[in-house]
């Protein structure tokens, strides 16, 4: 039980850092985001 | 240069995540306060309707999903049958508004909008509820057909047990395993899609947050938002997979 349990806090981090990186990106790549902060 | 722009996006990124991981988001552009201010007066209000609607899902679904099997092909599981197709092809929104004429309008039982009280909550619920109860339905009822059909079934049947007695602590203990995970999983859908409901109640909560902040293009705010519901939606699913695997040895080796 210990095992499978490790196994998937494995997996569930390694989800949780994917997240993190698509978000950041998606949310970096999606123009510029100094002028869209500061507006027209 | 003030929030870090200039610097190359790796970077960005790790200053970033490192700062996630101590609960410091930054400060809101629109709110003046921190972010982690900000979702922690409405992560609650989320919360409360997440546990409300599952409460609601799981006593409607388990009940009706049991008896859609013992009663199968007769007017009952129709009427389960059909009652969980409404669910599934309603849309969640244009329920919410329905029940918005209906009980706060024409009836006035309850409020319209706000979470000043436990009535304020009533109607989201049942509206985030309905979605999530058919799936939760019709797989109880696919294990209690699955698990009535079993030899220990019988020989319990045999040595005299009550049919309530065998449908509820023999039965239905096996077939509510799958149920246990994807009432769990259900949760995390109900956070992460509680946006459009919160809307339409004027509820304060994170799903209201991230729509507002979204339009406002309040970065900071959004950003830890999404991190917030990812992170209780994986929680989520790791725990139904804990369950699962304790409730049914058979899982763990998979």
């Amino acid at each position: 039980m210990l095992t499978y349990i490790l196994r998937r806090l494995a997996v569930a981090l390694a989800v949780m850092l994917t997240v993190a990186v698509v978000s950041f990106l998606l949310l970096h790549l999606s123009g510029d985001l100094a002028t869209a902060i500061a507006g027209p | 240069m003030q929030y870090g722009l200039d610097r190359p996006m790796v970077t960005q990124f790790f200053e970033w995540l490192g700062s996630a991981l101590q609960l410091d988001f930054g400060r809101s552009f629109y709110f003046q306060n921190t972010v982690m201010e900000l979702v922690g007066e409405r992560l609650p209000i989320t919360l409360k309707l997440g546990a409300m609607s599952l409460l609601l899902a799981v006593a409607v679904a388990i009940p009706l999903g049991v008896a859609a099997a013992l009663y199968r092909d007769t007017w009952v599981d129709r009427l389960a049958l059909l009652v969980a197709t409404i669910g599934q092809a309603m849309p969640n929104f244009w329920f919410a508004l329905a029940l918005i004429v209906v009980f706060s309008v024409g009836l006035k039982w309850l409020p319209v909008a706000g979470n000043a009280s436990w009535q304020n909550f009533v109607l989201p619920a049942v509206a985030l509820g309905y979605y999530a109860m058919p799936s939760l339905m019709r797989l109880t009822r696919a294990g209690m057909l699955d698990v009535m059909g079993s030899d220990y079934i019988r020989t319990a049947r045999a040595k005299g047990l009550s049919p309530a007695r065998v449908v509820f602590k023999h039965a239905l203990r096996n077939a509510i395993i799958p149920v246990v995970a994807l009432a769990a999983v259900e949760l995390g859908f109900m956070l992460g899609g509680s946006v459009v409901i919160e809307s339409v109640y004027s509820l304060q909560g994170l799903g209201q947050l991230a729509w507002d902040s979204i339009a406002r293009n309040d970065y900071p705010v959004v950003q830890a938002v999404v991190l917030i519901i990812a992170t209780f939606y994986i929680a989520l699913t790791f725990v139904a997979d804990v369950l699962n695997a304790a409730l049914d040895p058979r899982m763990r080796t998979r």
